[in-house]
């Protein structure tokens, strides 16, 4: 199994600081249920560039945690909607959701981790 | 810059970046920034049209646009304000292409730190000032849009491609000189720059031309930084350049200014500090006169001081026609490579100084049909072939191709769209711009000039499939025999011409190979290709000899 959380290249790209990189996590938390349903309501209108965006987003996102599963599947969906044939948004769909899950359990569970 | 808060506008519409980013800035003390965030497009058009900002941090991926839009929208809003692109490394076409539209710098999200945003958005900004006041040069412009771009492709280190954006050393005189009227005093400005002072000597010529600026010397001492990367010789590269027509001076002017430019300089130049050549405006004589006053200031004769001096003070054999030999050397190698013959291709060549005329005369030579040439202010036109040699003559009569009986007159711009096998701009920069390489109808384009096409024009010519021979590849015979000639100071051995021939075809067919095998196998063009292959060697020699202290 691919690292599904890299903290200490996650940690390099907070520049350091333990203190940005948990509240980064947080927002990630906060923000992340918008950005999927950006994704959902997409793949729902079969709108191509507006799938590549959110997707984008998402990706990005993802990679300031060095998580390589999760970023990898906002980058098909991306690629999905660069390409505009969104017939294979649903499976792809299924794997963000599957590893963005795993992605916010295992920050929250760094963010509990934290004294205080 | 040092109190005054810099004010960022931080286009982005990922709050995690946003946030990361406006944290690490927050944190700088030195300089401090307001940062002002957006996460629209036309929400940054409206605060750009506000005024104010010193930089933009700009993310090309927005909710109301996308891609290179975004860039050529933000920067028809404020064309002086330096953009800096965020892109993630797999938007690297994105970003280059965003750096050939004038951004300033790029930072790549996947690899954000605080060192590394800080430093581009000082120097993004430096930059701007600088270029508003005497480093303002559309030449010099190119020649940072090209490395930047090169840099970015080849992921070139960031410590690395922010030392190379500037040149290592400049200086700048005001320079007097007697006029030959008893009383008076000319004043003109004078200028040496050496780019890159790690890989051995330094070298490059001096220029005498009304337009010299100190970006303009800058930007030919970085091309010959590449240039001699590329061709693998032991030099860094250099220019030298004084604003003054030198048409408008008399012999015994042009001697006194010369040998007060020496002496301004003497510190910085030497056999093994930086070695001069002739250049625009400039020749033997000047490289003579340069010799004997640096001579005279050390006590004893230092032939190596200079390059392109007369034969009978130590100069080579074949370098004054170098530069124009090398190209038609090149322009065979091409010609095999896209599967014909120089001997019976058609070729155009732009200009007929010293590389223009040489070209012209070795293409005729290898065969071309040379159906058209140019100089400042006349273009000859014969479809049948013109006769160089009676070309020659005539210039050698009036200094003027003008009047010339041997073709019909054409205009500058119907020579660069004629019908050819090979075009040869060998006069100035700035001739094959995004106006008209949509027009030009070579196969092969060869550069003698220094940076004669723009980056727009590169990516039209790249999509005709027009072959290009990059100017830091093409005319680089000129410094290959240079430095045949300085190893041949040192040694105190001459070398006969065919030697020195046989040595520079198999240099620049060496550099030619490198480069294609470059392009071709990671799907480059040729000038950046040549870009990268002159900068692994640049990057290769700063790494290993680390930095002092």
């Amino acid at each position: 199994m691919a690292t599904l959380l890299d903290w200490d290249r996650a940690l390099e790209n907070a520049d350091g600081s333990e203190e940005l990189l948990i509240e980064l996590a947080g927002l990630f938390i906060e923000e992340c249920p918008e950005m999927m349903r950006q994704v959902r309501a997409a793949i729902d209108a079969d709108d191509a560039p507006a799938l590549q965006r959110a997707a984008h987003s998402l990706k990005g996102s993802a990679r300031i945690f060095a998580t390589a599963p999760a970023s990898e599947a906002a980058r098909r969906l991306e690629m999905i909607g660069a390409a505009g044939d969104l017939s294979g948004a649903e499976d792809g769909w299924t794997a963000l959701s599957g590893e963005i899950d795993r992605l916010t359990a295992a920050l929250a569970d760094k963010i509990n981790q934290q004294p205080g | 810059m040092a109190s005054q808060p810099l004010t960022v506008l931080l286009v982005e519409d990922n709050p995690l970046y946003m946030r990361l980013i406006q944290r690490l800035l927050r944190r700088a003390e030195h300089p401090t920034f307001d940062v002002v965030t957006v996460d629209t497009l036309a929400a940054a058009l409206e605060r750009l049209a506000l005024g104010g900002v010193d930089v933009v941090l700009l993310d090309l991926m927005l909710p109301d646009s996308m891609a290179l839009d975004t860039f050529y929208r933000v920067r028809a809003q404020s064309a002086a304000t330096p953009i800096i692109v965020q892109s993630s490394l797999d938007d690297v076409s994105l970003a280059s292409k965003a750096v050939e539209g004038g951004a300033q710098d790029y930072l790549l999200k996947d690899r954000i730190n605080s060192a590394s945003l800080l430093r581009s958005i000082h120097y993004a900004v430096e930059r701007a000032h600088a270029r508003g006041a005497e480093w303002h040069s559309a030449m010099f412009h190119l020649a940072q849009q090209q490395l930047l771009k090169a840099a970015y492709i080849a992921g070139l280190d960031d410590n690395i491609r922010q030392r190379l954006l500037f040149p290592e050393r400049a200086q700048i005189a005001a320079l007097p000189f007697k006029r030959d009227q008893g009383d008076q005093v000319e004043t003109v400005f004078a200028y040496r720059v050496q780019h890159v002072l790690s890989m051995g000597p330094t070298k490059g010529g001096i220029r005498y031309h009304p337009d010299v600026d100190l970006g303009e010397v800058a930007a030919l001492a970085m091309w010959m930084t590449w240039k001699c990367a590329l061709a693998n010789l032991p030099y860094g590269g250099a220019k030298g350049g004084v604003r003054v027509d030198p048409a408008a001076l008399s012999r015994a002017e042009l001697e006194r200014l010369t040998r007060r430019y020496t002496s301004e300089f003497i510190d910085i130049i030497g056999p093994d500090r930086d070695v001069p050549a002739p250049d625009m405006g400039t020749d033997a004589q000047v490289m003579a006169w340069i010799m004997d006053t640096y001579s005279q200031h050390v006590g004893y004769s230092v032939p190596s001081v200079v390059t392109g001096k007369p034969i009978v003070l130590g100069g080579s054999l074949g370098r004054n026609e170098a530069t124009g030999r090398g190209l038609v050397y090149l322009v065979e190698q091409a010609c095999r490579h896209m599967g014909f013959q120089l001997d019976g291709a058609t070729a155009v060549v732009q200009g007929f100084g010293n590389v223009g005329a040489h070209t012209a005369t070795f293409l005729a030579e290898g065969g071309a049909k040379v159906v058209a040439v140019s100089d400042v202010g006349t273009a000859l036109y014969n479809p049948k072939g013109l006769p160089i040699d009676k070309l020659k003559d005539h210039v050698r009569e009036h200094r003027l191709l003008a009047d010339c009986p041997h073709g019909e007159a054409i205009s500058n711009r119907e020579l660069l769209e004629l019908d050819c096998d090979v075009l040869a701009p060998c006069a100035l920069q700035n001739q094959i711009t995004a106006a008209n390489a949509g027009r030009l109808n070579c196969k092969i384009l060869a550069e003698g000039a220094n940076g004669p096409t723009t980056l727009e024009a590169d990516e039209i010519l790249k999509e005709r499939g027009v072959f290009l021979l990059p100017d830091i590849l093409a005319n680089a015979g000129g410094v290959v025999v240079s430095y045949f000639e300085w190893v041949q100071g040192l040694q105190n051995l001459m070398w006969p011409l065919a030697e020195i021939n046989e040595r520079m075809r198999n240099i620049l067919t060496d550099a030619m190979t490198r480069t294609l095998r470059r392009a071709e196998a990671d799907g480059l063009d040729m000038r950046t290709a040549a870009m990268i292959e002159a900068l692994a060697r640049v990057g290769a020699a700063n790494q290993l000899r680390g930095l002092f202290p």
